[in-house]
């Protein structure tokens, strides 16, 4: 059938070929985002094998409570440590001034309006050769502000965006990175390397009113090379499902 | 751990095998950036489901994946397809720049515009990913019979766009008891 002329026509007429598609896939480093997806969960789960009748009755007793446990509790909270936001230390003025100059400057109703006298800090992260401060204050407009002192950045998470980063980058290559994710849509974030490989950041995980998780990766020196360097971050639900992710080129 | 080490293997083998030939189809089809996020998505949704992919008959199956992921990014925002046209638009494509284009490719060009898109993934599937009527209905979802028809159906329409003349050897499939019950392309 293909020697008819206007799918001869057409084929001729074929915008890429795969020679060009080859080329594309190393200027979009599509392998290693390909090969990044085996530090997923795996879909298949260990084959188990036979339960001995004795124990099944504990098991189920087990089963049953921990039921009941998981009807009562946010399923994220159950496999995580989660920091409690308002047992945390409050901030000191000069934090809470930064925080109020969030809001200024904004556009007619786009201010985060973020409570700057209840910010807290919440966690310290040692990345680009120093130790970090992380604030984080509750937003009125919903979601929440956060800023790593001293100069690392940060910003206002007011839109449910499941996955917000920020990255210090050289050459087009990310030195250190520090990001945000919501407990709700995130359980774990992996960061992908262009040679295939991949880490998982510690995950600082705060409570209501935030429901967040923070992470900052200081990326190592070895890893910072035009052939060995960071490409992107995958966020995934619970299930081990992409929810959200980001590229560097 | 002997099992994790066989799919990982079976999925870098997929990977090897078709990321070329995959990309090379979303490319077809929409943006370089789209097109990579496509593909991504393509093969996460093969390492999930890894125990239904037949390596013989993989590419098919990787095909219609890939179609879902599109029809699925088009479906995403009108904001989010205006900022893929700004990107391609300010990115120029990978591709090694195509030469002047010649009156043939101007008319197949318009020729394939006022053609349904459904019409365009039919003829596209055979000439540029040269898939046979089997492997194209798997991609489309239907059957191998309704796939030639609508196939013969396209043609027509695209030889008319041409303006190449009727030719009368060509005939349609002749549609069997079964084309009924199957679905439509």
């Amino acid at each position: 059938m293909l020697n008819a002329p206007e799918l001869i026509a057409l084929r001729d007429a074929n915008p890429v070929s795969l020679d060009d598609a080859c080329r594309v896939a190393d200027a979009l480093d599509v392998p290693s985002r390909l090969l990044a997806v085996e530090a997923r969960p795996s879909a298949s789960s260990p084959t188990a094998g036979p339960i001995r009748r004795h124990v099944l009755v504990p098991v189920l007793a087990a089963a049953v409570l921990l039921a009941a446990v998981l009807v009562a509790t946010p399923a994220w909270a159950l496999v995580r440590d989660v920091l409690p936001f308002w047992g945390q230390p409050k901030a000191p003025q000069s934090v809470q001034v930064q925080f109020s100059s969030l809001n200024l400057g904004a556009p007619a109703g786009m201010s985060p309006r973020a409570v700057s006298g209840e910010t807290r800090e919440v966690s310290r992260f040692t990345f680009g050769g120093s130790t970090h401060t992380l604030w984080v204050a509750p937003a009125k407009n919903g979601g929440f502000c956060s800023l790593w002192l001293p100069g690392g950045g940060g910003g206002c998470s007011t839109s449910g965006k499941p996955l917000s980063t920020g990255a210090l980058l050289r050459f087009g290559v990310p030195e250190w990175i520090t990001g945000d994710a919501i407990s709700t849509a995130i359980s774990n974030v992996v960061i992908r390397f262009s040679n295939g490989t991949s880490v998982r950041p510690r995950i600082v995980w705060v409570s209501e009113p935030i429901d967040a998780g923070f992470f900052a990766y200081d990326v190592p020196q070895g890893r910072r090379t035009s052939r060995i360097h960071v490409t992107g971050i995958d966020a995934y639900d619970q299930s081990g499902t992409l929810v959200k992710y980001q590229t560097f080129h | 751990v002997a099992e994790h080490v066989d799919r990982e293997d079976r999925f870098r083998r997929l990977c090897a095998t078709h990321t070329a030939a995959v990309l090379a189809y979303a490319l077809r089809r929409t943006s370089r950036e789209d097109a990579a996020d496509a593909v991504a998505e393509t093969f996460l949704v093969a390492w999930r489901r890894l125990d239904e992919v037949d390596e013989q008959h993989a590419l098919p199956w990787l095909y219609a994946v890939a179609r879902r992921v599109l029809l699925s990014q088009r479906r995403s925002s009108l904001r989010q397809q205006a900022i893929a046209e700004r990107v391609a638009a300010a990115e120029p494509s990978a591709l090694p720049p195509s030469s002047e284009p010649s009156l043939l490719s101007r008319r197949l060009r318009e020729a394939l515009a006022g053609l349904s898109e459904k019409d365009r993934e039919v003829l596209m599937l055979a000439a540029w990913e040269e898939l046979s009527s089997r492997e194209a209905a798997h991609v489309l979802g239907c059957s191998a019979t309704a796939y030639r028809i609508r196939l013969h159906r396209a043609r027509a329409r695209l030889r008319a766009g041409l303006g190449y003349p009727e030719t009368g050897s060509v005939r349609p499939p002749a549609p069997s008891a079964r084309t009924e019950e199957s679905p439509s392309c």
